[in-house]
């Protein structure tokens, strides 16, 4: 067989499983859907073992957003594009080109002004002392703090899968399935409410190894939420506490 | 030597070899097919795939899978299939391989695409299962392809003796 026939039947495969991939994605219902291009932190580097599980992530240039190549030379992106060593890098103030355009200079956030960096304690003590924590893009706290969160009526969010959701959350959570098509479009939404950037707000998936709730987190700190607070436990341990829990689409 | 390279190669075992590596690749890709997001998931969890390529991969790969075990199936452009399976079974070795050297233990997302909850030793123990079975899938994937490359005459003449 020539090489010639080879590559022209190789490209007819990968062409149609192309199309294929196309059309399905098209046709799929919501929960199924995937967005083409996804934005995902430290997607070629291995993280650290269960140790550094409380700690920020650090953010290799790998991890930059395809959106990055706008043709405005006047756009100041605020977003750093070097990670700077250890340190946790500056944040960007805004989060997604395609939800911004980049040519707003000015900062598009509600932006009240930013909680004082100082005092402010690396994990969320016990009492009632959630501090803002601009450095972090999230900070892990116990079932006892989230319970109390959650009396305080603290906004939470589910990252887990829709059919995860609908079968039980917290009461009054809202959905925001990370691996989902339309995650970026609910971050979005999210931003445009103008939740105060400090108040604190509770992320959570299925506990154990799950770091769904982590990546919402980012994107949640990226859109300039300061006080994004992981339940670790999450939904599983909730539940076996017996705390109000929901079930069907709505929160 | 020569009998046993010569019935490695021959129409008997490579055709069997042929549809059984079409139906596993079928089977593969149906589970991911049907849920590219937790597919994505896994993709992503191997870190190897650059941020704005994750999602296109777990889209547009297992179609590929799907397509090339069909046509293995069907004996519609083995050749180009079984190629294609060589060259899918290799990425999946250096992607398992890699993890392996490096101890981060991954969920194959072989045929599941849902995490089983597994301790990091037990998912690395697996991880070298899958190895040995991905070796063994592309020894046979190199046999069928042998099995075609060679000549119908000689295969006439393997398969003669034996009636």
């Amino acid at each position: 067989m020539s090489v010639k026939r080879f590559v022209a039947e190789w490209a007819a495969l990968a062409g149609t499983a192309a199309a294929c991939a196309l059309v399905s994605n098209l046709l799929a219902a919501p929960q199924r859907k995937l967005d083409w291009a996804g934005r995902y932190p430290d997607a070629t580097s291995v993280p650290a073992q269960a140790s550094a599980t409380a700690a920020p992530e650090s953010r290799p240039p790998a991890a930059e957003p395809p959106q990055g190549s706008t043709p405005s030379g006047a756009a100041p992106q605020i977003r750093p594009t070097a990670s700077a060593g250890a340190a946790p890098a500056p944040r960007k103030r805004i989060a997604d080109a395609k939800t911004h355009s980049p040519t707003q200079a000015s900062s598009p956030l509600p932006s009240p002004s930013p909680p004082p960096a100082a005092a402010v304690p690396a994990v969320a003590s016990s009492g009632s002392a959630f501090a803002p924590h601009p450095k972090e893009p999230w900070v892990e706290i116990s079932s006892e703090q989230v319970k109390e969160l959650f009396d305080r009526g603290a906004p939470f969010f589910d990252a887990r899968r829709t059919a995860d959701y609908e079968a039980g959350h917290i009461a009054g959570a809202r959905s925001i399935p990370v691996w989902e098509a339309g995650v970026e479009d609910k971050v979005k939404k999210i931003y445009q409410e103008g939740l105060d950037p400090s108040a604190p707000i509770v992320v959570y998936c299925s506990g154990g190894e799950c770091e769904d709730s982590h990546m919402l987190a980012k994107k949640l700190w990226d859109i300039g939420l300061n006080n994004v607070l992981v339940y670790k436990g999450g939904f599983p341990d909730w539940q076996k506490r017996g705390w109000p829990v929901h079930q069907g689409p709505r929160p | 030597v020569t009998r046993a390279s010569s019935w490695l190669t021959s129409p008997w075992l490579t055709i069997r070899l042929q549809i059984a590596l079409g139906v596993i690749f079928v089977a593969a890709s149906l589970p991911k097919i049907l849920d590219p997001p937790a597919f994505a998931h896994m993709v992503y969890n191997y870190r190897l795939v650059p941020s704005p390529l994750v999602n296109a991969l777990a889209l547009a790969m297992p179609w590929f899978e799907l397509l090339a075990g069909a046509a293995l199936v069907l004996g519609i452009w083995k050749r180009t299939a079984a190629i294609s399976l060589v060259g899918l079974l290799s990425i999946f070795i250096l992607a398992i391989g890699i993890n392996l050297a490096r101890a981060h233990p991954v969920n194959c997302g072989c045929f599941d695409v849902h995490a089983v909850g597994k301790s990091p030793e037990e998912l690395l123990a697996d991880m070298r299962w899958v190895l040995l079975r991905d070796a063994g899938m592309l020894l046979a994937a190199a046999l069928v392809l042998a099995g075609i490359r060679k000549p119908a005459a000689s295969a006439a003449s393997v398969a003669g003796p034996s009636r």
